[in-house]
């Protein structure tokens, strides 16, 4: 059986390793599951003519993110084995060493958990209108940019 | 018809929404833009119409929900 009802994906600000952690007990009763992966995106600390990233705020075109998750959901659940698929984006500002991206699937398998997890992540870095200002210490800015 | 900028645009032109009229495609929409905020020539971005980005020049109808969308950097 597969779970495919709608879910909120953006959060305010950084998703909590508690929060990440109720997320793996609430698939304990989920017995057709034998593999879960899950990727989580960490805002790193770049340096960037001579200035550090202290923090990322993210923003997001949420009407069309939504519909292209949406899109991007139902085509994961076409291609590969999986029994559930959470995915939470941060909005607001995060500061480094804080998590903005928690993608988490779960499959009877190890192999379609490893390959979902990975090209949802890809998918999201290129196709889902979200953007993200890195903040310095000194309040100046610039607008990061995704390698594809 | 009701335009969005996000990101970076919504810094270089001031603006996060505007409303337009007139305009038929996309292509005319740009180079009024690029009119209107000389520094949009200089950055990256993609036009979407009802939150699909289009392949070429894109016909806009009254009612059309346009955006102009920087690089994503999502993750």
């Amino acid at each position: 059986m597969t779970e495919k009802k709608k879910h909120k994906v953006f959060r305010e600000g950084p998703i909590s390793p508690d929060f990440i952690a109720d997320s793996i007990s609430k698939h304990t009763t989920k017995t057709s599951i034998g593999a879960h992966d899950i990727f989580l995106g960490q805002v790193r600390a770049d340096v960037i003519n001579g200035k550090t990233v202290e923090a990322i705020e993210y923003s997001t075109y949420q009407e069309m993110a939504e519909e292209k998750l949406h899109e991007i959901r139902e085509l994961a659940f076409t291609k590969f084995e999986l029994t559930c698929m959470h995915i939470y984006h941060s909005l607001g500002k995060v500061k480094t060493g804080e998590i903005s991206l928690f993608v988490f699937v779960s499959s009877p398998h190890r192999q379609s958990a490893f390959d979902a997890c990975r090209w949802l992540v890809e998918e999201i870095k290129k196709d889902v209108p979200i953007w993200g200002k890195e903040i310095f210490g000194d309040e100046t800015h610039v607008w990061k940019e995704n390698k594809i | 018809m009701k335009l969005f900028f996000f990101g970076q645009l919504a810094e270089v032109t001031g603006k996060s929404e505007m409303e337009i009229t007139n305009i038929s495609d996309t292509e005319t929409l740009l180079k009024k833009l690029e009119a209107d905020f000389p520094k949009l020539k200089n950055l990256k971005f993609q036009i979407s119409v009802d939150r699909k980005i289009g392949k070429g020049n894109v016909i806009l109808e009254n009612g059309s929900e346009i955006a102009l969308l920087p690089p994503f950097a999502g993750g």
